[in-house]
């Protein structure tokens, strides 16, 4: 039970050092390999102690290699955009000038119906309203409404 | 910047120790084995005062090597090594010279299955 004890606070204070050294993001902004690792790394922190046959060491070397890519893909993203592209992938168009691209939905394996409750979510209800809608590298989508950009380049002049 | 030195070091820190007890761990299996093969070797020939205490150096020995061997390896895999090596005393001070070396090879036969499990390999990779 005290081999436990102290296996948990080791783990605690191991996952605590790896979060801090990811850096902050909340959930909702991460890139899906920062939520997948994210998830793995709980996963793994959590084996030595549903058995304790397990040694630390079994979960701490996966961890410290996980967040060590991690950080260093994150760091070398941002000097490449070819290596981000890779890791990330790219926003995707999927609405212009109040019209559908169909293809471009079919590439992300959205229906018409998924790509309208989406807008709905963000208080649009008619396709027409809308300059742009852009599906980002994080899954969430932004929306440019022709009023917005009608007042914007009246704001311009 | 700061982070990515951070990580590049504990990186560097994992690789170059993965590799290592890898190597220690080899070398004590190895180790243990030749011991276990030296008694297996001399178990008719000695005396029974020699075989008792080549069978405790044996012992010891494992028991030194399986502090570190826990620290790196799944305790259920040593779990039968370490009975079967421990049942050696018993064998050896009852004088049955057949059992110690039938034992010998077998606890053999299990160090050399530990030590492939835990050797960087294609099979134990995937």
């Amino acid at each position: 039970m005290a081999v436990l004890l102290i296996r948990a606070v080791l783990l605690y204070a191991a996952v605590i050092f790896i979060i801090r050294l990811m850096g902050k993001r909340q959930i909702g902004e991460m890139q899906p390999s920062e939520l997948v690792i994210t998830i793995l790394i709980s996963e793994v922190a959590s084996l030595p102690l549903q058995d304790k046959g397990i040694p630390v060491l079994y979960a701490a070397v996966p961890l410290v290699v996980f967040v060590s890519f991690e950080i260093i893909l994150s760091a070398l993203s941002l000097k490449s955009s070819k290596l981000r592209t890779l890791m990330q992938g790219h926003e995707v168009i999927v609405i212009r000038n109040g019209k559908i691209d169909i293809d471009a939905l079919r590439t992300l394996r959205m229906t018409v119906d998924d790509l309208e409750g989406a807008l709905r979510q963000k208080d649009v209800f008619d396709v027409k309203q809308v300059s742009y809608a852009i599906f980002e590298t994080n899954g969430k989508l932004s929306v440019l409404l022709k009023d917005d950009e009608t007042k914007k380049e009246k704001k311009k002049k | 910047m700061k982070r990515v030195i951070v990580a590049l070091s504990l990186l560097a820190f994992a690789v170059v120790s993965a590799f290592v007890f890898t190597k220690i761990l080899i070398d004590n299996i190895n180790s243990v084995s030749a011991d276990v093969s030296h008694l297996s070797s001399v178990s008719q020939t000695a005396s029974e005062k020699e075989l008792v205490d080549e069978t405790r150096a044996v012992i010891a020995k494992w028991n030194n090597a399986q502090k570190f061997l826990k620290i790196i390896s799944v305790h259920e895999n040593l779990t039968e090594i370490n009975r079967t090596i421990n049942s050696l005393n018993d064998i050896s001070s009852s004088g049955n010279r057949e059992l110690l070396c039938e034992k010998c090879n077998e606890i053999r036969v299990m160090l050399s299955i530990f030590e492939s499990d835990e050797r960087i390999s294609i099979e134990n990779i995937f």
